[in-house]
């Protein structure tokens, strides 16, 4: 066996485990993305409890949920409760804004999970409770109707992630061979 | 041309069969069909110079 063939064999098990590390990378994402989505349920749940039940008010219900829980999104909270404590006069959906904006791309929630998420608080901080209470239901069930569906592909998304990553690095594989 | 071409040829022509039918699993028949024309458009790639050779050689041969 030469420096040429075994180099060659190197080469291919390098692309061979970056693509399908990648796959697997994927697969790992979308269900990441699951858990964020369910997280973010009940801590809205929460917030809706904390805003109705207890009669909080803004900055100190989300500062409540943001310390009760942990990850990016219980850090999303407690940023968004020290805003608001911070600058009184300032309109809530700006602040919000700017927090969801500022999340980063360790957080798996995709961009139109962000843009609803950043949507949510249009109505928050300025209407009646009751009317507030239905906007977070509204947020909540738009939330539970993707949830369902990303449990419902789980599955297969993730066994095709995984398996076109294989696939695709044999294939690489072919090419350059 | 080496026996190698063969061999290229007949793994990718598995391998577009089993990523097509991975694909048309989870209801991608769009990208199944894509994938099928990528495998044919590189078998045809790696057959052209071939193809070409083979016209050449008849053209000579016949002497037209």
């Amino acid at each position: 066996m030469n420096l040429q063939f075994i180099l060659k064999v190197l080469g291919c098990g390098l692309i061979l485990t970056g693509s399908s590390g990648y796959g697997f990378a994927l697969a790992q994402r979308y269900k990441a993305r699951l858990d964020a989505l369910t997280q973010l349920r009940q801590m809205i749940l929460l917030l809706k409890g904390q805003m109705i039940g207890v009669n909080a008010p803004l900055g100190e219900a989300f500062l409540a949920i943001g310390t009760r829980t942990k990850g990016d999104l219980s850090g999303l909270f407690r940023q968004a409760a020290e805003r608001i404590l911070a600058s009184p006069g300032e309109p809530f959906p700006g602040i919000w804004r700017c927090c969801v904006g500022a999340l980063g791309t360790d957080c798996a929630l995709s961009s139109s999970d962000r843009h609803s998420l950043a949507a949510m608080a249009e109505h928050l901080g300025y209407l009646d409770r009751e009317l507030q209470e239905q906007h977070l239901l509204l947020y909540l069930e738009e939330l539970d109707s993707v949830i369902q569906e990303l449990r419902r592909r789980k599955q297969d998304q993730c066994r095709l992630y995984g398996s076109m990553g294989i696939l695709c690095g044999i294939f690489l594989v072919l090419l350059i061979c | 041309m080496s026996v190698n071409l063969i061999f290229k040829i007949a793994a990718v022509g598995i391998l577009v069969s089993v990523v097509c039918q991975v694909l048309k699993h989870s209801g991608r028949e769009e990208q199944a069909f894509l994938t099928s024309l990528a495998g044919l458009i590189l078998v045809l790639f790696w057959m052209i110079p071939y193809i070409y050779e083979l016209f050449e050689t008849m053209k000579q041969l016949f002497e037209l």
